[in-house]
């Protein structure tokens, strides 16, 4: 018997407004606003919160996005996001529900020295896969006593309980669809199938540069093998809090890592998906050459990986941490293909990555952050999240010339985007 | 309608005018076509006509720089060309990127296409490739006959502003440059896609290539360290506190020079830490993390070297092109050069 079985409960929610019930009926989702705020004022670090509503194809615009949430429940036991609260209990077994077409955004107002904006519609909206959501945005400021980082988690917490909040309208109901994510080491693949490892290096460095793995920081952790349904149950939280968008990782899409649901769609079918292993980018060279090591011998050694797939969050020294984890792979006999975002400059003349091996021979690539897009111009009462911006002149509404690396998701690292680079 | 005016572009030796002898021959400029000129006109047949033709020794040009241009380009726009057709130069290392310069100038100056042809290997390749369009060539002029054909149609094809065909179809190089655009599916999915062909053995095409990175010979090690005088330089951003030179945390393009004569240590007080790219706690709590001031008066004391330089140089390495990098340091060096600096400790953010 498997018991390794992970179900994800579908909600397509096509309408959300604010009512004095909150439920979810006929696609429509309907928000008590006063219920949502009290939640958020129960952080101590939050002061001024206000909550809006923000609907995709419109002429608005979000700014200083932190993150974007999705709202989850676990229908019978366990947190949703045992990754920020340490519950492990449930995570990657039993039923979540997920409502989809929904964001909770949580906008920041410390002087991060980045901007973050989302084009909900009109020129440029292509750019972030969220702009097709409808969003319930957040913004709030720091109490008076908070240090960055209390800030910063406050937010987070804020948003995990606001997304609980409003998946709860989903406990009774049954789902539009189930995804089911079902693997075990028993399972009877065919053994001529591929054998795929995923090795997912994440950033885990200091307080607010910060991957989290249920609830705790894996900052000298050596690799570890995770199991893919504990990812897509919330088990990784993505916390680099003064990143940019490009780097950041929404909380959203790091729980649908696309990486893992591509693996886990084509898995006894053309391949047999083995496993994930998650390594820390480590800041000195002597550890992340280690951990390169030490991760493709767990690949080889451990799963007999065929080929293995490799992403990093971060930018400029984990391009380190990838080329090393290619080449030790590849030295072992694994075949390695690379899917990362690329830094040249604006014009797209400057190298794209800081580091390579001879031995990367297969890159996919998820674009050039610093190549600009041009935002059109959108209506002056329908920019949420901030009142100016904070590297631009402009005032908020204008048309403005943005890079990729500052629109959320526009070049997701985990490879959730159409967005690529290509050599002309 | 009138014809497509074309200008070619020669050295000496296809110019007739000699070998290497020749080359500090100034420029010149003939009606019409001269050497290999005249096989261009026939392959340009009806289509265009080449109404000139500029000579100019390849020791000239580079002897010559900024005075050879300006000459080369008043004989070019002489002709009020439409298009301009230099080389083909094959594997010739002067030739090659002479002609690549006076592509770039024609694009730029007279704002008309201009392209040349190159053996892989030729030096002009890198130099100019992501500003102009190059076809490949072989290293002689044996293949003159087919090098010649491909460069003129691809001439014809870039002046007429027909969409053109990829780099291995047409026959000329990739720029080398970057640019998005959206793919049909998402990065994953390629990414998962391309493992499995890899592993199949199928063909498969990477999408970012290795680049040609500049190989830097390291310096001699210093001879006698007891009279060294040696500096510190970072790229962790460690400013004087309040940042007065206004540096920028990231994608900056200059560097401060500061007094530390007479310090024993760097002090939180007085610097700060102000890179984009990590955290700034443990820079600003105490900045000979990054500038070891500190440690080195201790060594300085104890006469491990001759002396430490009484300014540090600064800048914080955050998504800084690399152009403005090179810039930055080539700067620093020029500096620390005049002063007779032994050798530099740099340390990284």
């Amino acid at each position: 018997m498997n018991n390794v079985r992970l179900e994800i409960g579908n909600f397509y929610v096509e309408h959300v407004k604010f009512e004095e019930i909150t439920k979810l009926e006929d696609k429509v989702l309907s928000v008590n606003k006063e219920e949502i705020l009290a939640l958020i004022r129960q952080e101590e670090h939050l002061s001024n919160v206000d909550v809006n509503l923000v609907y995709p194809g419109e002429n608005s615009r979000i700014i200083h996005v932190f993150d974007i949430i999705e709202p989850r429940c676990k229908v019978g036991d366990g947190d949703a996001y045992g990754g920020l609260t340490g519950d492990i209990k449930f995570t990657g077994i039993g039923r979540t529900n997920a409502l989809r077409g929904v964001g909770v955004v949580l906008c920041e107002e410390i002087n991060i020295p980045w901007e973050s904006v989302i084009q909900m519609g009109g020129e440029g909206s292509e750019f972030s896969p969220y702009s097709s959501l409808t969003h319930l945005v957040i913004e709030a400021q720091p109490s008076a006593e908070s240090t960055a980082k209390d800030y910063y988690e406050a937010l987070m917490s804020a948003g995990s309980r606001v997304g609980g909040y409003l998946a709860e309208a989903t406990r009774e109901l049954e789902p539009d669809s189930v995804e089911i994510y079902e693997k075990s080491p028993l399972d009877a693949v065919d053994p001529t199938l591929p054998r795929i490892v995923y090795i997912y290096l994440i950033y885990s460095h200091s307080d607010i540069r910060e991957t989290l793995l249920y609830g705790s920081r894996p900052r000298r952790i050596f690799p570890t093998i995770i199991h893919p349904n504990e990812v897509l149950d919330g088990a990784v939280v993505t916390a680099n809090h003064d990143m940019p968008a490009g780097m950041r990782n929404e909380s959203l899409i790091v729980i649908n890592n696309p990486i893992i649901k591509e693996l886990y769609k084509r898995h006894g079918k053309t391949i047999n998906f083995v496993g994930v292993i998650l390594s820390n980018e480590y800041p000195e060279f002597s550890m992340k050459d280690k951990c390169a090591a030490i991760a493709a011998r767990m690949a080889k050694w451990q799963l007999n990986a065929d080929g293995v797939i490799l992403t990093q969050l971060g930018g400029g020294h984990p391009n380190v941490d990838l080329m090393l984890n290619c080449e030790k792979c590849e030295e072992l006999g694994i075949r390695t293909t690379i899917v990362v975002s690329e830094e040249s400059d604006s014009e797209g003349i400057q190298p794209p990555l800081v580091l390579f091996s001879p031995k990367a021979d297969a890159i996919v690539s998820t674009g050039n952050t610093n190549e600009l897009v041009h935002y059109g111009p959108v209506d002056e009462d329908k920019v949420f999240g901030g009142k100016k911006f904070r590297r631009m002149e402009q005032s908020i509404a204008d048309p403005i010339e943005i890079p990729i690396m500052m629109i959320p998701g526009a070049s997701s690292q985990i490879g959730g985007a159409r967005l690529q680079a290509v050599e002309i | 309608m009138s014809k497509i005016k074309v200008v070619h572009y020669i050295n000496q030796f296809f110019g007739q005018t000699g070998g290497e002898d020749k080359a500090d021959t100034p420029p010149f400029s003939v009606e019409g076509c001269l050497g290999p000129g005249v096989l261009l006109q026939t392959i340009l047949g009806d289509r265009a006509k080449v109404v000139g033709t500029v000579v100019c020794g390849d020791n000239y040009f580079w002897e010559n720089q900024e005075q050879a241009k300006t000459e080369v380009l008043d004989l070019l726009a002489g002709f009020s060309p439409d298009l301009v057709i230099a080389g083909p130069a094959f594997n010739a290392g002067r030739y090659g990127p002479a002609c690549g310069a006076v592509c770039e100038m024609a694009q730029e100056k007279l704002g008309i296409p201009a392209l040349t042809g190159l053996y892989k290997e030729n030096p002009g390749l890198e130099l100019y490739r992501k500003k102009i369009l190059i076809t490949r060539a072989g290293s002689s002029a044996v293949s003159m006959k087919e090098d010649m054909k491909r460069l003129a149609e691809l001439a014809l094809k870039v002046y007429a502003k027909e969409p053109l065909g990829g780099p291995d179809e047409e026959g000329y190089y990739a720029h080398g440059v970057r640019k998005n655009r959206f793919s049909d599916r998402i990065a994953a999915v390629r990414g998962v896609d391309m493992l499995c062909d890899k592993l199949a053995g199928r063909p498969f095409a990477t999408e970012i290539r290795l680049p040609d990175f500049d190989i830097v010979k390291p310096a001699s090690p210093v001879k006698n360290l007891s009279e060294a005088v040696i500096a510190l330089v970072t790229d962790g951003g460690i400013v004087p506190k309040g940042n007065p030179d206004r540096i920028k945390s990231a994608t900056g393009n200059t560097y401060g020079k500061y007094s530390i004569a007479k310090m024993e240590k760097l002090t939180p007080e007085e610097f700060e830490c102000i890179h984009a790219g990590l955290d700034n706690t443990y820079g600003s709590e105490d900045p000979n993390r990054f500038l070891p001031v500190d440690a080195m008066r201790v060594l300085e004391k104890e006469k491990l070297f001759g002396r430490l330089f009484d300014y540090i140089y600064t800048t914080a390495g955050c998504t800084v092109e690399l152009s403005n990098a090179k810039k930055m340091g080539e700067s620093i060096a020029a500096d620390l050069h005049s002063q007779n600096i032994s050798a530099v400790i740099l340390t990284s953010g």
